[in-house]
């Protein structure tokens, strides 16, 4: 089973992915800000994450650079997944490695979950 | 030579300079009579004019020789006590009110003995010689203790004013440059009739002439104190050039041209000169005036500049502010649609269980309702970006014929609902294009989803053409069609056409207009052709390949 790290603080969202990528046979964990994401992400060492840029305290992009800086969880495939439509975020995430920037209004939860298993497949080949 | 009453023009000329002078000594009291300046300044030109006068009185006829010989001493003691208040003009001028206190009593001291000396002793005047002309004095020894304390007195005023010249603003600069012409004038004139004439004639005929000066400094005195903005130096002097020259003029017609007609030739050239010489000065005063008035606008724009800058930069940190706001606002606006749009797909799909037959068209509207507003709340930050020139263009190969089935298939149901076909029908290989994928993504979604609304049957095909550096893409429909008129507007922001009226209902018109700036922002073109209404149109995104 693939293990899913979603980090997102919009409770409502949360609940409603998590539940979705449960029902599609991930193991989710959820966390709500990035020092708790970059810690689970060390233990729990997942295969994909999925990150919200704007978060309460640090931001999604200073997660993506602490998570480069790890060597540990450095290679973690990242799908940045924010409502913020703002093209210099989203240069700075795709700079730092995000091998995506969803913007969540754009997708059913379902094309989301194609989202994230393209990009697995991508990643396991 | 023409000959003239040497006595009665002095007499006049007498009268004429008593008059102006106290009459400008009153004018300047008047202007400021608090300020001691104005005050003093009227004291000592009360002893210049005194000066002047004396003259006449010691002339008078039928006055007896004891009484003019006093009052020949007294005129030359008059000098000496004259400069003990132009001492103190000069320390008011300059504005030293506290120093000096020797030099004060110094002054007074000196000025008050040498008035005595000269008017009670016969040291200075032994006696007066009645000449046909008037009255000449007779020097003793003392004329060189007179000369000598003069001096003395003369010296540290003038070494007051230059030690303390440079301390002094523009403005007072100015003053004092008058004054020291009118006393350089005084002075001038005055060596000239009471030293030099004498000499050269053996004769002091001509000294009065030289006290007549005193109306030099007087005005010119008078002038600097009064006058609030004084004309600069260069017209002053020009006009005491212009004055000169007119006066030797003159003089050389009356004194040097026995010959009416050569007069009248000289008047007439002296009368050219004063007006060529009006016209220099007014010409000088002109070019400080514009001089002046460039200096003050300057000074002005410089204001307004400055005004300017901050107000510029306080609308950049608005603008900034209102676009933080329009991001941030767009934001919060999609989190709970996203809530919405999730939850209702997922409900459709069935992860919450099989979803009654009845409640599926419902919460499809619902669902519809939350993609309307997701558009909608994307359109407008698009709008807005657009309108504070914010949007920047990703450009990178834009695979058009891979973007167009990709649409297609997001709006096949849509499509199908109405039983109208969507046909891609490439006749070539479209050349990559070099734009910014989503916006190009949206330009054409946009306008097919806009086909699709006014087409009620028949379908939509899309076809591409290659020009030279062009790509264009075809998207012709059997829809309603649009009249001329309609075709003008149809790109306009929150237009809907007058079909719109009828058929097309839900939203307002920007998709058209954003995709035009879209296009336009790539240097390309869009239009919309049609044969009229009910007879279908074509849309034609043109993109420049490079």
């Amino acid at each position: 089973m693939k293990k899913i790290l979603l980090v997102e603080d919009e409770k409502i969202l949360a609940e409603m992915y998590q539940s979705k990528l449960t029902k599609a046979g991930f193991k989710v964990f959820l966390v709500s800000e990035a020092k708790e994401g970059l810690a689970l992400a060390k233990k729990e060492k997942p295969d994909l994450i999925l990150l919200d840029i704007l978060l309460p305290m640090e931001n999604g992009i200073s997660f993506l650079t602490e998570l480069r800086k790890d060597s540990a969880i450095a290679s973690t495939p990242v799908v940045a997944f924010s409502n913020y439509d703002d093209p210099g975020t989203k240069k700075q995430a795709l700079d730092l490695g995000a091998k995506g920037y969803l913007i969540k209004t754009n997708y059913t939860p379902s094309e989301i979950i194609e989202k994230i298993k393209m990009y697995l497949n991508a990643e396991n080949s | 030579m023409y000959t003239f009453d040497y006595v009665f023009i002095n007499k006049i000329s007498v009268f004429i300079i008593v008059i102006l002078g106290l009459g400008i000594g009153f004018w300047t009291y008047l202007s400021n009579r608090k300020n001691k300046l104005n005050q003093v300044f009227f004291i000592f030109s009360i002893f210049l004019v005194l000066w002047t006068s004396y003259p006449f009185f010691f002339n008078l006829p039928g006055i007896s020789h004891r009484l003019s010989l006093l009052l020949v001493r007294l005129a030359y003691g008059t000098v000496a006590l004259f400069f003990i208040p132009f001492y103190f003009f000069i320390k008011l001028l300059i504005q030293e009110y506290k120093k000096y206190w020797f030099l004060d009593r110094f002054i007074i001291f000196a000025g008050t003995a040498l008035f005595a000396f000269s008017t009670f002793t016969n040291l200075h005047i032994v006696n007066i010689k009645i000449e046909e002309w008037g009255v000449s004095p007779i020097f003793g020894v003392g004329k060189i203790v007179y000369f000598g304390i003069i001096s003395s007195l003369i010296f540290p005023i003038v070494w007051l004013l230059l030690t303390n010249y440079f301390n002094l603003s523009p403005k007072e600069r100015l003053k004092t440059q008058y004054i020291l012409i009118g006393l350089f004038l005084f002075i001038l004139l005055n060596s000239i009739f009471n030293i030099f004439f004498p000499l050269w004639k053996d004769s002091l005929k001509y000294y009065p002439l030289g006290n007549y000066s005193a109306i030099f400094l007087i005005g010119f005195t008078a002038f600097a104190i009064v006058k609030r903005n004084l004309f600069g130096m260069r017209v002053v002097l020009t006009g005491l050039l212009v004055g000169s020259i007119a006066i030797s003029l003159l003089l050389d017609i009356f004194v040097f041209t026995p010959q009416l007609l050569i007069q009248l030739f000289k008047g007439l050239i002296l009368i050219i000169f004063l007006y060529f010489g009006y016209l220099l000065i007014k010409n000088i005063i002109g070019e400080i005036k514009r001089r002046e008035e460039l200096e003050r606008i300057t000074g002005e724009l410089e204001v307004a500049n400055v005004k300017l800058d901050s107000a510029y930069k306080s609308l950049e940190k608005l603008d900034k502010a209102k676009s933080e706001f329009i991001s941030i606002a767009s934001h919060q606006l999609k989190t709970p649609l996203t809530a919405i749009k999730g939850y209702t797909s997922m409900v459709l799909e069935g992860s919450y269980g099989k979803l009654p037959q009845k409640a599926k068209a419902p919460i499809e509207n619902v669902f519809k309702s939350a993609l309307r507003l997701i558009k909608l709340v994307n359109d407008l930050l698009s709008l807005s970006r657009l309108e504070s020139g914010k949007i920047e263009l990703d450009i990178q190969e834009t695979p058009i014929e891979e973007i167009i089935p990709d649409i297609l298939k997001e709006l096949a149901l849509e499509a199908e609902k109405k039983n109208i076909y969507l046909k891609w029908d490439p006749k070539k290989q479209l050349p990559r294009v070099m734009a910014d994928k989503d916006k190009i993504r949206e330009v054409i979604f946009n306008i097919i989803d806009n086909a699709i609304k006014y087409t009620n049957q028949g379908g939509i095909t899309i076809t591409s053409e290659t020009g030279n550096n062009y790509a264009k893409i075809v998207i012709a429909d059997t829809g309603e069609g649009m009249s001329k008129e309609e075709l003008g507007k149809i790109f306009m922001s929150f237009s809907r056409g007058g079909a719109g009226n009828q058929f097309y209902t839900e939203g307002v018109g920007l998709g058209l207009y954003i995709a035009k700036r879209f296009v336009d922002l790539h240097k390309g073109r869009v239009w919309a052709e049609s044969e009229g209404k009910g007879r279908g149109s074509t849309f034609y995104i043109e993109l420049p390949i490079k």
